[in-house]
């Protein structure tokens, strides 16, 4: 199921990628956007981790890791 | 004193942030956590970075847990009536650009409280590609952890090693679009149960005899998670996020998480107010049992009574506001953000709880240079 998974969203990316041209400099304006970008808040991203990564099981794939919580 | 040190270490960078000739932000938040089932946990945090010559990176950060629990804990023989304990983690990292697509990071992530001790080490490369459309980055984690109960000798702790590799790719569609795809695989090897809990276990006897015996988990843990997602400024000023993330590991626990957020600027990006909503669901570990029953005298060879790893749902919704505070040469920006969230969990087959609902309230601010 995992490789399935990963083989889907490698392709979707290559589709997606396949009919995509470059995004020139010029047109980056609203990419650059704060509310666009992953990590323009890092403090409010760890903080929402940290908090889920001590009350559910699943972890990965959102970013860092590390050091115990005794808050269960 | 280790405290003190890495705190030390950590005021240093953070006033080098603010006083450096170069770019650089620095930011404060503080999330308070407060459930039904009266747990209550204070979590500051403070962080700085700053870049210097536009090739070198150096961060710092502190956090901590402040953690009040009241709930009577019914398996639990240390501590019947709850407890209070505080939990402090470092942040130092440095990293190194040799050319404006590629950045090479290194961070060392310990934290320590009374009963869980970690030394955490993380490596991070980051490449742009294609006229910067496209961004790579792999990295790696090493965590290694001891696990004890409060007030005991550090010679009783047991160990737990973490390690991990993760694999980022995010595509800029068009100018208003992007794509991220993640994956990460996380190996676990140690002591992994609770040194706290106790299990019920019933054996088939005519007198129903009860045991209380410690948890026991397996040592090895192989997990896998594959996230997807997209960003789309979907009208002027208006940003729409959308996410989805499928997690499997070797205890057979599976789950599913999806998430939205919609956010609107407003008086030139000077205000932005925004709104999320998160579901996640998720199957019990193979080994979880509400209720373990077995023969007389056995004793199963894996029990937890962890409600993490019972099968259970939940969802994640809140409000966020954020505010421009100052605009200078100086202090290129300053803003303050103020954030309410309710999360609510139901436990489909853990006996002593069957959900529980907390509200999280967070305020921060911060500068950039």
């Amino acid at each position: 199921m995992t490789r399935v998974l990963l083989g889907l969203s490698l392709v979707l990316a290559l589709l997606f990628l396949a009919g995509c041209t470059p995004v020139r400099p010029w047109q980056r304006n609203t990419l650059a956007h704060r509310c666009m970008t992953s990590d323009s808040r890092p403090e409010e991203a760890r903080a929402r981790r940290h908090m889920l990564g001590a009350r559910e099981t699943t972890q990965g794939a959102t970013g860092e890791a590390g050091g115990g919580c005794g808050c269960k | 004193m280790r405290l003190q040190v890495g705190l030390r270490a950590a005021a240093a960078l953070l006033l080098l942030s603010l006083s450096a000739q170069g770019d650089g932000r620095a930011g404060a938040w503080l999330s308070v956590y407060s459930d039904d089932d009266a747990l209550t946990v204070l979590s500051p945090q403070v962080s700085g970075e700053v870049e210097l010559e536009d090739r070198y990176q150096l961060e710092a950060g502190y956090d901590a847990d402040i953690i009040s629990a009241a709930s009577v804990d019914v398996v639990s023989a240390a501590s019947p009536r709850g407890y209070e304990e505080v939990r402090h983690g470092l942040r130092l990292g440095a990293g190194y650009r040799p050319n404006a697509e590629t950045t090479l990071s290194a961070r060392y992530v310990p934290s320590w409280e009374p009963d869980y001790r970690s030394q955490g080490f993380a490596a991070a490369a980051r490449t742009e590609l294609w006229e910067r459309n496209i961004d790579l980055r792999i990295d790696g984690r090493l965590n290694v952890d001891r696990v004890g109960r409060s007030g005991e000798p550090e010679s009783t702790f047991r160990d737990l090693t973490q390690g991990s590799v993760g694999l980022s790719f995010g595509l800029s569609v068009d100018p208003k679009t992007t794509l991220q795809v993640a994956y990460e695989v996380q190996l676990l090897s140690g002591f992994q149960a609770s040194p706290y809990r106790f299990v019920a276990i019933s054996w088939s006897d005519p007198a129903q005899t009860r045991v209380l015996v410690p948890e026991q988990s397996p040592e090895e843990r192989v997990r896998h998670a594959l996230a997807v997602g997209t960003k789309k400024a979907i009208a002027t000023d208006w940003f729409w996020g959308v996410s989805y993330r499928f997690y499997t590991d070797s205890w057979s626990v599976v789950s599913h998480t999806g998430e939205t957020q919609l956010e609107r600027a407003f008086f030139n990006d000077r205000v932005v107010l925004g709104g999320s909503l998160r579901g996640y669901v998720q199957g019990d570990a193979s080994f979880y049992r509400e209720r373990y029953r077995t023969a007389f005298g056995r004793l199963p060879k894996y029990r937890v009574a962890d409600k993490v790893l019972s099968r259970q749902w939940s969802w994640l919704a809140g409000l966020r506001s954020e505010v421009e505070l100052a605009r200078g040469s100086e202090v290129a920006v300053v803003r303050a953000t103020m954030k309410m969230e309710i999360l609510d969990q139901h436990f489909q087959n853990f006996a002593p709880l069957a959900g529980r609902r907390a509200v999280i309230t967070s305020l921060g601010v911060s500068g950039e240079m």
